[in-house]
């Protein structure tokens, strides 16, 4: 798993961990019953605080992508179906919209793209 | 959870100085940056935590032990300290300020005293004044962690040193706050050593503790908006933290949700964030 | 307290040799009683230079944050001063048989009386001595230091000018008394200053 901390960005660090250990998550990358670095093996190999990463996982047991096992670690949760699909269905959404606003400087309207669908839908058949 | 280090209406008066009312606290495993101009009362905050100093009001506690107890003499023995020089005799060298200190300490570890000066490259039959700066910091901070210490303090440990030798150090910290146990107290005028490294910060201006707070929400709690003259007066006055003009535009320090929707607010860094502050301070 | 006087013996290392060879070389030249004196006064004045090292190296602000009290860093140079005054005896015992034996000096006393009054004098020099230091710092106090060896020095001079070589037996009793009463004021006169130099030091850092 890959973690990088930009200090650029007008993103918190927690926000930038959580992100990327999300996106791992769900990507399939870390499976159900990895574990996790401890918090401060973390902090300490990413040069942060102790406490920012501790948000981040909190953010992550909250949402329920980690679970964290007393005196043992953190580990990846089982996969909560729902939410994943919840996770998905916003990135599709994402995606359609960005094709919508795409569309009119291509002198195409919504059913344009509609059949756009349909034939590569039936390509990848 | 125990707290390193609990301060409580801590004040010290000096001829044209004083350290006003002082309240932190430090928890158990985490780092605390100090932070504040020369002069503004971090060396004398740490030099009551260490007892050099009496406080002329108000109480400090030190690893769960009053300062003004008798018995905190004896947990100095889990305290390391490094000060803004290293101040050992000039004339001796790392291996005597080894056998030196092996005396002083309860706990004093010779093999790790000698994993630090093989790791830093220190010669230990050099005389200490033929040392440069970084070698003279990397020996304090050497003896400073070689006695089992629960708690590191230190005071301006990485003024006057070279960045490479900067990052050297503050891997050290990192290494050092692995152990749940273990917390920093560091002050430092130069605020990117602390950024990143801190779990709370406290910042001391003239004397006055303007806050102490976890970082992140601290960060999260203010918004930095560049605007134009016009959009300034729109803002209630009572709104600004904090400013900085400049013939072409001004740079302004708000609370997030404080941000008019008509503005683009972008997240302060720790160092802008407490400029402006002081400079709101200035303004007032 | 054995780290601190650790320190300083690696601080004095150089001068301590020096000063050694100095108050040998100085007791075979003039083997006189006298001689005892200013060496056992000079070995009090090591104490003050350890100070004055410990003032340029700013030791103090690092030694407050150590496992120390202010009594065991004033109670360090005292032990130090105290540990000093064996090796003077002991020059001056060898400084004085080689006078008689190999210079073939003639009239050499082996009496301990002397050298024991030397070392109380400087113990009570000592007394008055560090709390200056401690209260003022190294640099202004050897001036107060210079002063009082003058004023030692003609005290022992007046003292010592009437005692013949060959001491005789009521002189040398009354010499014994005067011992007692110098070792006494010593032992006091150091309890006492201990308390006071604890005090300066404190004093001085807040």
């Amino acid at each position: 798993m890959n973690v990088l901390i930009r200090n650029t960005g007008d993103q918190p660090i927690y926000q930038q961990i959580y992100m990327q250990i999300k996106s791992a998550i769900l990507s399939g990358e870390l499976k159900e019953g990895d574990p996790l670095p401890s918090i401060r093996a973390l902090a300490k190999d990413l040069r942060i605080s102790v406490i920012t990463t501790k948000r981040a996982y909190d953010e992550l047991e909250k949402n329920g992508f980690i679970r964290t096992i007393p005196a043992k670690g953190c580990y990846v949760a089982r996969p909560n179906t729902e939410m994943l699909r919840e996770e998905r269905l916003q990135q599709l959404e994402a995606h359609i919209l960005a094709a919508l606003e795409l569309a009119p400087s291509c002198g195409l309207g919504a059913e344009n793209i509609i059949d756009m669908i349909r034939m590569f839908d039936k390509e990848l058949l | 959870m125990k707290n390193a280090i609990e301060v409580r209406n801590l004040t010290k008066s000096f001829p044209g100085f004083t350290l006003n009312d002082l309240t932190f606290t430090l928890p158990e495993g985490a780092i605390l940056g100090l932070i504040g101009e020369n002069g503004a009362g971090k060396s004398t905050t740490i030099k009551l935590l260490l007892h050099a100093l009496e406080a002329d009001n108000g109480s400090a506690k030190v690893l769960g032990c009053d300062v003004k107890d008798p018995a905190y003499s004896a947990v100095k023995n889990r305290i390391g300290v490094v000060l803004d020089e290293a101040y050992f005799p000039e004339v001796l060298t790392a291996r005597q300020v080894g056998k030196v200190l092996r005396h002083a300490y309860s706990d004093w570890q010779d093999a790790d005293y000698e994993a630090y000066l093989n790791r830093f490259s220190l010669p230990d039959d050099k005389m200490f004044r033929d040392y440069s700066r970084g070698m003279k910091m990397k020996l304090a901070i050497a003896a400073a962690l070689s006695h089992k210490p629960q708690l590191l303090i230190l005071d301006e440990a990485t003024a006057g040193l070279d960045p490479l030798v900067r990052d050297e150090i503050v891997d050290l910290f990192y290494e050092f706050t692995r152990d749940p146990s273990h917390s920093i107290l560091i002050s430092s005028h130069i605020i990117s050593d602390l950024e990143k490294l801190c779990d709370y910060v406290a910042f001391l201006h003239k004397g006055n503790l303007l806050f102490c707070e976890e970082k992140d929400a601290l960060l999260d709690r203010y918004c930095v908006v560049h605007t134009d003259e016009a959009a300034l007066r729109a803002l209630p006055n009572s709104a600004i933290k904090g400013i900085r003009k400049n013939p072409y535009g001004s740079e302004i320090l708000l609370y997030a949700e404080d941000v008019p929707a008509s503005l683009t607010a972008e997240r302060p860094t720790l160092e802008n964030l407490i400029l402006l502050l002081s400079k709101g301070d200035a303004a007032k | 307290m054995k780290s601190l006087l650790l320190k300083d013996y690696y601080t004095l290392k150089k001068n301590l040799g020096v000063v050694l060879l100095f108050m040998l070389g100085f007791c075979c030249l003039m083997s006189d009683d006298l001689v005892t004196v200013y060496c056992a006064f000079y070995a009090a004045m090591l104490p003050v230079t350890a100070i004055a090292y410990d003032e340029r190296a700013n030791w103090n602000s690092l030694a407050v944050s150590m496992p120390y009290s202010f009594r065991d860093l004033a109670l360090g140079k005292y032990l130090l001063g105290y540990l000093l005054m064996p090796p003077v005896i002991l020059v001056s015992y060898v400084a004085k048989l080689l006078s008689h034996y190999v210079f073939h000096r003639p009239a050499v006393s082996f009496s301990p009386l002397p050298i024991m009054m030397a070392v109380c004098g400087a113990a009570i020099v000592l007394a008055f001595i560090l709390p200056i230091i401690f209260r003022f710092g190294s640099e202004k106090a050897r001036l107060v230091y210079l002063f009082i060896v003058m004023i030692v020095a003609a005290a022992a001079v007046l003292f010592m000018r009437p005692l013949p070589f060959n001491v005789s037996m009521p002189a040398l009793s009354s010499l014994s008394v005067l011992t007692a009463i110098l070792a006494a004021a010593a032992v006091v006169l150091n309890l006492i200053s201990i308390r006071i130099s604890t005090a300066m030091l404190k004093r001085r850092f807040r």
